[in-house]
């Protein structure tokens, strides 16, 4: 197996966006070609998430993205592991160049929603759960994960104040982020007097729906050498599964899938939780980040609720989480969320993300969820001086 | 009956057939017989051995709410529903299931432990009400 470094990043800002999918990930792809300084002939392939591509009446958005960019001889795939497709598409991206098909490939994700009313959109993600058994009985995402805070609140006498510490916590980062859909720091009051979404979830505890894209370009190390000084590698790219519905698993404050798919990334890296200098996680509600830090090993059982209340996670603390703002507040852009990962770990270690640079960066690890885990995928990036 | 090996097996009750029993009041899944494992979704092979030797089996239509949300913002099929617990229930004699109990605003209304009875309706989803 070769190595494979990420040459190039782009992104859009993430929000509400008039352009449709085809139009963003268009966008973000150009940027990463531009950032990485590759000829686009050069690339082989490309891999694309996209969740709702239906939402807008089209789907084999593939060749729409390469007929624009240009190169419409380059075979495109969109993939779909809901809120996980774009780390699928990149982890499948990192196989192609790994395995010695391709020099050069295009990896990234799109979602837009916007034009969506929010029943709908509701209506939409809820497909995205085991819909006979949950949507079908019910229950929305945040309902979801909400039913998973009530069984961790149980377990771990966790409270609705601790949840909207990371909350506070992933709004302040997004303040220093400026491609970030909610940019305004919040306080403890706004998120406890927020609506109740999904009891014991608030508004505040749910990340918006946001439209956007993010692109990354993979290439082997000797083509990175030539064309940037600051590659990052990819020291560890690995997927997991977990049974797909909460009512047919044995623990409600644990996705197992995290904890193979972080070990795997971990153990292909040759790190321990020690060596990694910041986490990007999937925050889809503030819950999320407290089982996804358990999980991947930050944090013993049941101590990841008190990591944001006592500053650990913070930029500058012992463990930063999300420096980005996280789905929580720069945004989530469902099948883009996975490629937006790596583009601000990417950022951080190039040094290049001003108020919420992690000092010294030299190594990041993101963690990106489809629905309640039964995709998980995680991949560990290093800067090599 | 099909003979040829590359023939697809119908599985021992399907998802149709499950929600045609709930209509009459009963919650019918698999049980592997190797292990002895429950599930209410649908299953062609054990999760925890591996095995392919499955029964279908009528559970209890009683049980315990193991968590819950209170759904306040819901899906276009529930509009006119809420506010509604979405709960996941262990069976008194069965697997864990997923369900939907009516009527209820606020956590105090459906402490975690409340006994319900599964409610045959022509509402969507599987419906329980308190006991």
């Amino acid at each position: 197996m070769r190595d494979v470094c990420i040459v190039g990043i782009g992104t859009t800002p993430y929000g509400r966006h008039e352009m449709a999918a085809r139009e963003l990930m268009t966008m973000a792809a150009e940027a990463a070609i531009e950032d990485a300084g590759v000829d686009p002939t050069q690339i082989k392939g490309a891999f694309f998430g996209n969740a709702f591509g239906v939402a807008e009446k089209q789907g084999h958005l593939g060749p729409l993205i390469m007929t624009a960019l240009g190169i419409p001889e380059t075979p495109a795939t969109v993939m779909e592991t809901a809120c996980a497709s774009a780390g699928t598409a990149i982890h499948h991206g990192y196989r192609d160049v790994a395995g010695g098909f391709s020099d050069v490939v295009l990896v990234g994700g799109v979602e837009r929603v916007s034009m969506l009313d929010t029943l709908t959109a509701t209506t939409y993600f809820s497909y995205g759960s085991d819909y006979t058994f949950e949507g079908g009985n019910g229950c929305s995402f945040p309902g979801l994960y909400a039913t998973m805070a009530r069984g961790y609140f149980d377990q771990y006498g966790a409270t609705e104040e601790d949840l909207a510490h990371v909350a506070i916590k992933n709004h302040h980062n997004a303040v220093s982020n400026p491609i970030a859909h909610l940019r305004k720091e919040i306080t403890l009051e706004d998120v406890m007097g927020s609506m109740k979404v999904a009891d014991p979830l608030k508004l505040y505890d749910a990340c918006p729906f946001s439209d956007g894209a993010a692109a990354a370009i993979l290439a082997t190390p000797e083509i990175a050498k030539k064309i940037t000084d600051t590659p990052v590698y990819i020291e560890g790219s690995a997927r997991s599964g977990s049974i797909a519905s909460l009512h047919d698993r044995d623990d409600l404050t644990t996705i197992p899938g995290t904890i193979r798919a972080g070990q795997a990334a971990m153990q292909q890296a040759k790190v321990d939780i020690g060596d990694i200098d910041f986490w990007e996680v999937h925050d889809c509600f503030t819950i999320a980040e407290i089982v996804a830090s358990e999980d991947l090993g930050i944090f013993n059982r049941g101590e990841g609720a008190k990591a944001a209340v006592e500053g650990l996670t913070a930029v500058g603390g012992k463990h930063p989480i999300n420096p980005s703002g996280g789905l929580k507040a720069k945004g989530h852009p469902v099948g883009a969320t996975g490629a937006g990962q790596i583009v601000e770990v990417v950022e951080q270690l190039r040094g290049e993300a001003g108020g919420r640079q992690v000092d010294g960066a030299m190594r990041g690890m993101t963690h990106n969820v489809g629905a309640t885990g039964g995709t998980v995928v995680c991949h560990v990036l290093g800067r090599r001086n | 009956m099909a003979t040829d090996p590359h023939t697809a097996k119908a599985p021992l009750i399907t998802m149709k057939g499950q929600k045609d029993a709930l209509r009459d009041g009963k919650i019918i899944g698999f049980r592997c017989k190797t292990d002895g494992y429950q599930q209410f979704s649908p299953m062609i092979r054990c999760p925890k051995c591996r095995q392919t030797d499955l029964e279908t089996r009528e559970f209890s239509t009683t049980g315990t709410v193991l968590s819950y949300t209170i759904q306040s913002v819901a899906s276009e099929q529930f509009l006119n529903e809420t506010p509604f617990a979405f709960a996941i229930i262990q069976l008194d004699d069965g697997p864990k299931v997923s369900g939907w109990i009516p009527w209820i605003s606020k956590p105090a209304e459906l402490p975690v432990g409340s006994k319900v009875t599964y409610t045959p309706t022509y509402k969507p989803g599987f419906m329980f009400e308190k006991v």
